[in-house]
């Protein structure tokens, strides 16, 4: 590739501590390194208090990093003095997840997004109206529902005028914090619909925060897979979601419900995430791992598969190295 | 055994609505959700407010004017009679009301106005500033109040501004904290990191996206503080360093009057102190009402 990618995240690091444990590991995101392509939907999926949110808050400069860097279109947020950074934020914008509390409930939705024209200045003034009736459009809402207040609308509409919002501000990467799982399945469907067509159209790389292999399935071309704050496996979606190399990701969409359950059996982690179980520098997933074995017992390196697909498991380090990857025949286990 | 069809079920018919809305049933459950009480403090307010407002000319005679008739009881040339300098009773009732009204709302605008604006800038930015100002706060909070505002006069000297600077500051922590709280639990939603994201500078997140949104306490609070506050005024006038005399106060005529009291002058007392209860009653009964309209937690369905 020639042109520099979007937005490029190198060791980000961003833990929360809970003094009154002080012996479990840290929550938060460790050490996490990827590029999201001009114009690309890159999904991020993984349970919650996995970190997604936390590293989606830190991409758009709501949150401060301990350490790393992320680079947007060729500037490291880390270098920008608050002033700068004030006018840097067109350049990356977020949509939340709660319908309920992301607009200002005493604006209107003409005010609200005004707000966003004006300090950008990407529409000339006495232009705002025209604009918006505009994206209005391309997110499917009513012109009506521009002069609106929040309580006067449903939360699929105000998830539209969320996603209006960041959209006025023309940035280059949109985050959306799992912008559907807080809507009705039906309006979850229309805005995704939405969503799609108007990346296709708008051409804005996407960051996709969501917890639902449907929908990132759906909307996303390429997909990262994160466990207690690490990416343990990324790469092209119909690769990461349709032969899952990574005990997790597998135990991962082994759980999805589908209408056509897969034969066989499935595997599955074993019990629910304690930070407790968890020691430092090993496997973040050995605790839990099926496949668990003593050389977990040491962070596993990133192997290289092809097409762009990487792993962070011992099991796919070794198959790159001896041949054919076999992942259902499980190791040697070792006994905790 | 026999089989025996049960008749579908009829729907139930809906409750019979109430007859349509006459205009006094939109204006009794529309704004005062079906308080009486709270119509009652309202009327009442009205009225007192109307009387305070139309006072210059609805006195009988000159509310500082002394003559040598003292101490005449109720007559129809001296509705309330006179007091110990001949002066019409009446006519200072009435202009003590107006001047408590204006005293005691300046001290709560002005509260409204710092406290407001100090809890609104202590919630956002934190750190030592909110701790000192929180601390201040503390330190005014932990003196009994009449207390403190006697120990403010006496320093500043006796007047009208003093009473009004002395019930801003003693009022200022009820604002300041209600509003510190509004803010701590609004700014971290997500509809602030949203403004944040549009561009918004921190003047605009502060006074457009986190204000609006922490000021509707103020309006219970406000008229329930109104109340306090004409009572603290009477309370420091009728302890002599309040409003000083001859300038006509509920308090200070309530004073004045004890002392005829036993002289078998009642007038003197009971007209001033039935206005002065009225007022504070009328003031709790709307913000007890508007604290039910207003916080829909305690909103009956």
């Amino acid at each position: 590739m020639t042109a520099s990618p979007v937005l490029s995240v190198r060791k980000l690091t961003k833990l929360f501590g809970d003094r009154t444990r002080p012996e479990a590991v840290n929550v938060g995101v460790r050490g996490v390194s990827f590029d999201v392509e001009g114009g690309e939907v890159v999904g991020l999926i993984g349970e919650s208090g996995c970190g997604k949110t936390t590293l989606g808050r830190c991409v758009v400069g709501l949150q401060k990093p301990d350490d790393g860097h992320i680079v947007i279109n060729d500037t490291d947020l880390a270098s920008l003095s608050p002033a700068r950074m004030r006018t840097f934020r067109k350049a990356v914008q977020i949509v939340f997840q709660r319908p309920e509390t992301c607009l200002n409930p005493r604006m209107s939705v003409f005010t609200f997004v005004k707000q966003a024209m004006r300090n950008f200045d990407t529409v000339p003034r006495g232009h705002e109206r025209a604009r918006m009736i505009e994206l209005a459009q391309l997110v499917g809402l009513k012109e009506e529902a521009l002069d609106r207040f929040p309580h006067q609308l449903s939360g699929g509409e105000r998830q539209r005028v969320a996603i209006m919002r960041a959209l006025a501000c023309e940035p280059s990467l949109i985050v959306l914090d799992e912008p559907t799982s807080a809507l009705d399945v039906s309006v979850q469907a229309q805005v995704l619909r939405t969503l799609k067509d108007l990346q296709r159209e708008v051409g804005t790389s996407f960051l996709f925060i969501s917890h639902d292999v449907a929908v990132v399935r759906y909307i996303c071309s390429r997909v990262m897979v994160m466990y207690l704050g690490v990416i343990v496996e990324e790469g092209p979606s119909e690769i990461v979601l349709g032969h899952p190399v990574h005990p997790y990701t597998q135990a991962l969409l082994a759980a999805a419900p589908r209408i056509t359950p897969k034969p066989g059996p499935h595997p599955s982690l074993k019990g629910e995430l304690v930070l407790a179980d968890v020691g430092p520098g090993e496997c973040p997933v050995r605790a839990r791992c099926p496949m668990a074995h003593e050389r977990c017992r040491t962070a596993p390196p990133v192997t290289q598969l092809p097409e762009g697909h990487r792993v962070a498991c011992w099991l796919a380090a070794d198959a790159a190295t001896d041949g054919p990857i076999s992942i259902q025949t499980p190791s040697k286990k070792v006994p905790q | 055994m026999n089989m025996r069809v049960d008749p579908m079920p009829t729907t139930p018919a809906l409750p019979r609505r109430p007859a349509g809305p006459t205009p006094w049933r939109r204006f009794y459950y529309g704004i005062f959700g079906g308080d009486a009480l709270g119509l009652a403090g309202t009327a009442m307010l009205a009225a007192l407010l109307a009387i305070a407002i139309v006072g210059p000319w609805l006195v009988t005679h000159d509310p500082l004017l002394t003559t040598p008739q003292t101490l005449l009881p109720p007559t129809a040339e001296h509705w309330l009679g006179t007091d110990h300098f001949g002066r019409d009773v009446f006519s200072r009732t009435i202009t003590s009301l107006r001047i408590d009204f204006i005293v005691a709302g300046l001290g709560v605008s002005g509260a409204i106005l710092i406290g407001s604006l100090l809890g609104l800038v202590c919630g956002y930015v934190g750190g030592w500033f909110d701790d000192l100002v929180m601390r201040g706060v503390d330190i005014v909070q932990s003196f009994p109040l009449l207390l403190i505002a006697m120990v403010l006069i006496l320093v500043m000297g006796p007047g009208l501004e003093s009473i009004v600077i002395v019930t801003v500051l003693i009022n200022i922590p009820i604002y300041a904290r209600v509003i510190r709280g509004e803010t701590l639990s609004r700014k971290t939603l997500e509809y602030i990191d949203a403004a944040r994201c549009s561009g918004a500078s921190e003047m605009s997140i502060l006074f457009r996206h986190l204000m609006p949104n922490t000021l509707s306490p103020i309006i219970v609070h406000g008229s329930l503080n109104l109340a306090a506050a004409v009572g603290n005024v009477a309370a420091l006038s009728f302890l002599g360093v309040g409003i000083r005399p001859p300038t006509p106060d509920l308090g200070v005529m309530v004073a004045e009057g004890t002392n005829y009291l036993v002289q078998g002058a009642w007038w003197m007392s009971i007209g001033p102190g039935l206005v002065l209860a009225l007022t504070i009653f009328s003031l709790n009964l709307l913000g007890d009402c508007l604290e039910g309209r207003l916080d829909p937690r305690r909103t009956e369905a």
